[in-house]
């Protein structure tokens, strides 16, 4: 603890550690989840939803919309310049509102773990946001569509209500119509009333004449009566002519004995006069008889002729009634006809109705084909359409490697790096207490030509350990094709940058250093920050924007991008080499002009 | 007379220590000189700045009667005080490696390794790597680093620390023989006072960053010239026993010391039972006594109160 650079860096180390996390830990927790290209070939309402709701949690590089936009995007992602990238499809609004599920393709750099999961999941909130808003559009729209068709219903209904009255008057006037009409058949009528009129007539000629014949009947009767009683008369005087010569045969036979057999025949013959004379008187009788019974059927008929007679009289005032009441129903037909014009205009009205009704059912049929339109263009969109009318499918661009995999070429450096610093720092300072280097710089080297020969000479002696590496990290970790010299030939190229930039930065060290255990953790003092930079623990992503462009910049984050674009995007990198160089040659000057002498 | 070093007001200050100050020293060429003191008294450093591995704050610095540059620092070759080869590398290796600092390289460079390695009896273990070797032929290997670019001045920085006296002696002869043969002028530092005495032919002490005494070493010791007389006691509190001494019979000059008394006389031994009476009066019982004549030991013990062996073990100069 006498060593008061051991001490500063115990001291320094940790509080540089907190610090470094601190600040890259200093933003708050909406972290965002780095550059994500955007090559948006639709430019309509529903893709710049979906890009504003990225760009909401995610920094967004436009593409453009030129027809190699996607192409270009595709080939930063495979080149790990970008983590990710998303293509939205020309004519993706258009496919939405079809009510077909648009499949945009997320384009991922699963190679950097940390962040592609958070890109992921932002860019599957952002879809699933879009999502909501374009179901709650399209719910919006659908409740329109139907309050639209509610209100045509409802207007359909009013409609419906007013041809309902419609009809319901128009059944009133076919019924009044109806009514008239059953009394229609005017001419009939009129006919009839006329044949009624004349047969009125004719009957009243009829029962005039009829009259007359009864007068005459009645006439012929008196007549009639007469001759009956001449008849009676002369009945009865025949009567008392029979009666004179019964009495005479009675006187005849009265001296008669009738019982002598000469008288019998007398007597016989009396007795067959007096029967024959009485059987005249009784045929007389009859016949007077009948002459009162013809008299009285007479008188009999000729009351009835007199009733006869009135009931013409009364038949004959029953026509001039029945004129008078046919000129009445000429009335009533003359009202029928009216009714009929009635009628008539009431059809006419109940035609017009049944137009409107006629064009009201056109509309009715509009509306409800509107409404089938409407609700078949509702219904014909599938539920999953609605429910997410955009699907994301991840393209994973490394598949399925494992894990480890991505790590390695982050994970060759940072060994690399702390077996450079540790090695060259704890050698050298080794150097300064076993003397060689007081002999070293005894001999008058110069001290640039020192610090490069050393640096070199470190440099040749891991590059055996890193190639050891390589073949681990290929044979058993399968990070690159064994046979695949190309890549073997950038990995190694990284591989000796990295670890001339790290030697350098242990000479570096060591010639500050005056005990290992200082070098070693004067190692660790830096090498912690540049791992905590590096990217590997804590992507730049997540780092304020400073920290990370500071991150970027720090040697081992070169190596980590440079040996990153070699064995995973296999699209070296000339800047990272650069700048590797560039560190390892600063550091091998600093570390000359540090030498004291 | 030409000087292979020349040093004037030489001044190197750390942070809140002073290394060196107002140095002035010089070194003729061809000879062994040695350079005597504890921990801290700015050897390494004096070292160091000769060597060109740091630069003085003040003061100027001539080699072979030159501003010392880079030109001229490649005639000097330095055996730090450590080992200072690479253990992995083999003896042949490491002494090829150093030679090509010095621009030595190839056959030349071969045949001279051989040769130094033969003669300062490495020659079997040319090919093993020298972590192999035992501690006095590491120290040779790098005595023959320092040597591969035939320098002429050559810097060891206390070249027997750490090796047994067997050994020690060994790498005396060796040194012996390889200046006899290299001609070269020598600064060594050293603990060791009997190795200063066996090898150097002028002695500088230094103390606090300056010279406290130089000269050969008779020079040295006539600084003390008489019997030291090295006492010890209990209590012993150093300044009650210079009170108790002072002027007693005998006793030219007490000196006290962190270890006791040093006393200085010309027959100390004679008057010994005296100085104990003495001392037992005053309540002190002596534990320790010894009466030599005087080495550089005592001498610098003399100089700067403090026993060059019991300095404890040099660190690396920061």
């Amino acid at each position: 603890m006498r060593e008061r650079r051991t001490l500063l860096l115990l001291i320094a180390a940790p509080l540089l550690v907190l610090f470094i996390i601190s600040a890259i830990f200093n933003e708050s927790l909406a972290q965002k989840g780095g550059a994500m290209g955007v090559c948006d070939l639709d430019r309509t309402n529903a893709s710049t939803l979906l890009v504003n709701g990225i760009r909401n949690a995610s920094e967004i590089q436009d593409y453009g919309i030129g027809s190699d936009c996607g192409t270009k995007l595709i080939r930063d992602v495979n080149g790990g310049r970008l983590s990710a990238g998303l293509i939205i499809p020309n004519g993706f609004e258009q496919g939405i509102q079809m009510g077909e599920t648009q499949n945009i393709t997320l384009i991922l750099d699963n190679s950097r773990f940390q962040v592609s999961p958070t890109l992921e999941a932002f860019v599957k909130a952002a879809v699933q946001e879009t999502d909501q808003k374009i179901g709650e559009s399209f719910i919006l729209s659908v409740w329109q569509k139907l309050n639209g068709a509610s209100q045509d219903l409802g207007n359909l209904h009013g409609n419906i209500n007013e041809t309902r009255n419609r009809t319901a008057a128009m059944r009133a006037r076919l019924n009044l119509t109806s009514e008239s009409l059953k009394a229609l058949n005017i001419s009939g009528v009129r006919d009839d009333i006329n044949l009624a009129n004349n047969s009125t007539q004719e009957t009243r000629a009829t029962l005039s004449e009829a009259k007359d014949n009864l007068t005459q009947i009645e006439s012929n009767f008196a007549d009639y009566d007469q001759t009956l009683n001449e008849t009676e008369n002369d009945l009865v005087q025949i009567n008392d002519s029979l009666a004179n010569i019964s009495g005479y045969i009675a006187g005849m036979k009265a001296g008669v004995n009738c019982s002598d057999p000469v008288s019998i025949a007398y007597c016989l013959s009396l007795d067959q006069l007096d029967a024959k004379v009485k059987n005249a008187s009784q045929t007389v009788e009859i016949r007077l008889e009948k002459v009162h019974k013809a008299r009285a059927d007479l008188i009999a008929a000729n009351l009835t002729i007199q009733i006869f007679k009135a009931k013409i009289d009364a038949a004959q005032n029953s026509t001039y009634e029945a004129e008078a009441k046919i000129a009445d129903l000429n009335g009533f037909v003359d009202d029928l006809e009216r009714n009929r014009n009635q009628a008539i205009q009431n059809i006419d009205e109940v035609k017009a109705s049944l137009d409107e009704i006629d064009g009201n059912t056109y509309h009715l049929e509009d509306i409800i084909s509107s409404s089938q339109k409407q609700i078949a263009e509702v219904t014909s969109r599938s539920p999953a359409s609605v429910i997410s009318p955009m699907l994301v499918s991840t393209n994973r661009i490394f598949g399925q490697r494992p894990f480890f995999n991505f790590m390695l070429p982050s994970l060759l450096p940072l060994i690399m790096m702390f077996i450079a610093l540790f090695l060259a720092s704890t050698s050298l300072v080794r150097e300064k207490h076993g003397g060689t280097l007081t002999r070293i710089y005894a001999a008058q080297v110069n001290k640039f030509e020192f610090a490069a020969i050393k640096v070199i000479s470190y440099t040749i002696v891991l590059i055996p350990e890193a190639i050891l590496l390589a073949l681990v990290a290929s044979l058993l970790y399968n990070a690159f094709p064994i046979q695949d010299t190309n890549t073997w030939m950038m990995v190694m190229g990284t591989m000796v940058l990295l670890i001339f930039t790290f030697v350098a930065g242990g000479v570096l060290i060591a010639i500050h250093s005056d005990s290992e255990s200082t070098a070693f953790l004067a190692s660790l003092v830096i090498g912690l920050p540049l791992l905590f930079l590096s990217g590997l623990l804590f992507p730049f992503e997540f780092m304020p924007p400073v920290v990370a462009l500071l991150g970027t910049l720090m040697p081992l984050s070169q190596a980590v991008i440079g040996m990153q674009s070699v064995i995973l995007y296999q699209s070296p990198q000339m800047a990272t080499s650069l700048a590797l160089i560039l560190y390892g040659s600063i550091f091998t000057l600093l570390a000359g002009a540090s030498i004291r002498k | 007379m030409e000087y292979a070093i020349e040093a004037q007001g030489l001044t190197r200050i750390y942070q809140n220590k002073v290394a060196l100050y107002n140095f002035s020293l010089k070194v003729e060429r061809g000879k062994i000189f040695g350079l005597l003191g504890p921990n801290g008294a700015g050897k390494s450093t004096l070292i160091r700045i000769i060597a060109g591995l740091e630069k003085p704050d003040d003061g100027t610095l001539k080699i072979f009667g030159s501003a010392a540059d880079v030109k001229n620092r490649k005639r000097i070759g330095i055996a730090p005080q450590e080992n200072a080869i690479y253990p992995l590398l083999t003896c042949m290796e490491n002494l090829l490696y150093f030679g090509s600092l010095y621009g030595v390289g190839g056959k030349k460079a071969r045949t001279r390794a051989v040769y130094l390695l033969e003669n300062l009896g490495l020659g079997p273990k040319k090919d093993t790597p020298s972590e192999f070797l035992s501690g006095g032929m590491k120290r040779r290997l790098s005595l023959a680093c320092a040597l591969m670019h035939k320098p002429d001045i050559i810097i060891l920085d206390e070249p027997t620390t750490g090796l047994d006296p067997a050994t020690r002696i060994s790498m005396w002869a060796t040194l012996k023989q390889v200046l006899s043969e290299s001609k070269a002028t020598l600064i060594l530092t050293t603990h060791y006072m009997e190795e200063a005495e066996a090898l150097c032919e002028k002695i500088a002490f230094m103390n606090s960053g300056v010279i406290v005494a130089e000269g050969t070493l008779d020079e040295l010791k006539k600084l003390v010239g008489k019997e030291i007389a090295k006492l010890k006691s209990v209590p012993g509190e150093p300044k009650h026993l210079v009170e108790i001494i002072k002027g007693t019979k005998g006793v030219d000059n007490v000196t006290a010391t962190e270890h006791g008394v040093i006393m200085e006389g010309k027959d100390l031994g004679a008057e010994m039972a005296g100085i104990s009476r003495a001392l037992k009066d005053n309540g002190e019982t002596v534990v320790e006594l010894s009466i030599s004549k005087p080495s550089l030991e005592d001498v610098f013990l003399k100089l700067t109160g403090t026993k060059l062996r019991e300095a404890g073990k040099i660190e690396p100069d920061k």
